[in-house]
């Protein structure tokens, strides 16, 4: 770091000899031809003077220049990045999105499937109570009674995959909500990647896209918190 | 004759899930995917009892009750909120629309019957 520091200031005391050089070597030319005196001495000055401000000007600008050089190079570097960024999301999320759709459309085929296959079964169930109601002349009493346990039995379990099922919909619900939120940051990226010139420090606006992003988020995560209790919040409420 | 209830929630998961369950109790049923699709299937006919989601497109669950309450046909209609939605705000403004009860999701069939045989029209 020091060494650093100290590079710009050695320099700089190298270049000041340096401008002084002709100056002096002026003085002693002019003192050499027409002797010391006071004009002489004032002229050599003078020349001095001008020689160390129009060189420490020369090199001021010269400095300017560089580094005007160095933050558009940096600053086109930058611009190659964020360039490659956009590109990235523009190109990633549609990618993105399409997988999501794809395992919602998925989750969504999945649940009906089954949905289908229960409520065909449920229509099986009672024709087979039907039936056993009917036949019940016929038959003991027992096994008319074991047919009806077991049917309340199937029922029993039935509702428990109708309420597994409800966690599907929810699966389903988040994707739907992935999908929402991958459109979300594409169309900031878009917009901006058309902008060109027009552009500022905070035009995507992340903070709020997060924000957005992290309360749909908080709100799936705390229903999913409350479906995992060993003690559900209360499930029926009469107003 | 079988009483009819209507279903209103925007996933059709859930409608499924619902109807299978009302239709093995003895109920008709009637679909709607959210609260204006519901209003336009509401004509006149006997309609005993509404289940309706909260958070839908188009016109949410909260909305539709009050609109519900404004017509003649159907004010007294008794109406069951079953929804995710956890916030004691919206349960308060349902409240306040007219709903008479309000059922969280996942719901146990049996819970949700129940309260339909408590709450349906005769």
């Amino acid at each position: 770091m020091q060494k650093i520091s100290s590079t710009p200031h050695h320099n700089m005391n190298s270049l000041a000899s340096l401008l002084v050089l002709p100056s002096i070597f002026f003085g002693a030319v002019l003192f050499f031809l027409h002797g010391i005196s006071l004009i002489n001495a004032l002229i050599v000055l003078v020349m001095l003077g001008l020689s160390v401000g129009c060189g420490l000007f020369l090199w001021r600008w010269h400095i300017n220049q560089l580094s005007q050089y160095k933050s558009v190079e940096t600053f086109n570097e930058l611009m190659g990045y964020t360039t490659e960024l956009e590109k990235l999301l523009i190109m990633v999320t549609p990618k993105i999105t399409e997988q999501v759709f794809a395992a919602r459309e998925l989750t969504e085929l999945e649940i009906s499937v089954l949905l289908h296959r229960f409520s065909a079964m449920l229509g099986e169930l009672q024709q087979i109570i039907d039936f056993a109601n009917n036949a019940a002349v016929n038959q003991s009493m027992l096994t008319i009674e074991d047919i009806k346990n077991n049917a309340e039995k199937i029922r029993a379990e039935i509702d428990v995959v109708l309420e597994a099922l409800q966690f599907q919909d929810r699966v389903s619900q988040i994707l739907t909500q992935a999908q929402d939120n991958l459109a979300d940051l594409r169309k900031p990226a878009e917009k901006i990647h058309f902008q060109g010139y027009e552009r500022n420090s905070n035009m995507i606006q992340v903070e709020e896209l997060l924000a957005g992003i992290q309360k749909k988020y908080e709100s799936v995560n705390q229903v999913s918190k409350r479906l995992l209790a060993e003690n559900p919040t209360e499930e029926l409420t009469y107003f | 004759m079988a009483k009819t209830i209507m279903i209103v929630d925007d996933s059709a998961s859930i409608r499924q899930v619902v109807g299978m369950a009302i239709k093995a109790a003895g109920y008709d049923l009637i679909e709607a995917s959210d609260g204006k699709d519901a209003l336009s299937k509401l004509t006149g006919q006997k309609i005993h009892l509404i289940v309706s989601d909260i958070n839908m497109p188009n016109m949410d669950g909260i909305t539709f009750v009050k609109e519900v309450k404004q017509m003649a046909n159907y004010k007294f209609t008794p109406i069951i909120m079953l929804t995710t939605e956890t916030d004691n705000t919206k349960k308060q403004a349902a409240r306040d629309a007219g709903a008479k009860a309000w059922v969280n999701k996942p719901f146990q069939p049996p819970v949700l019957l129940n309260a339909i045989a408590k709450l349906v029209l005769p």
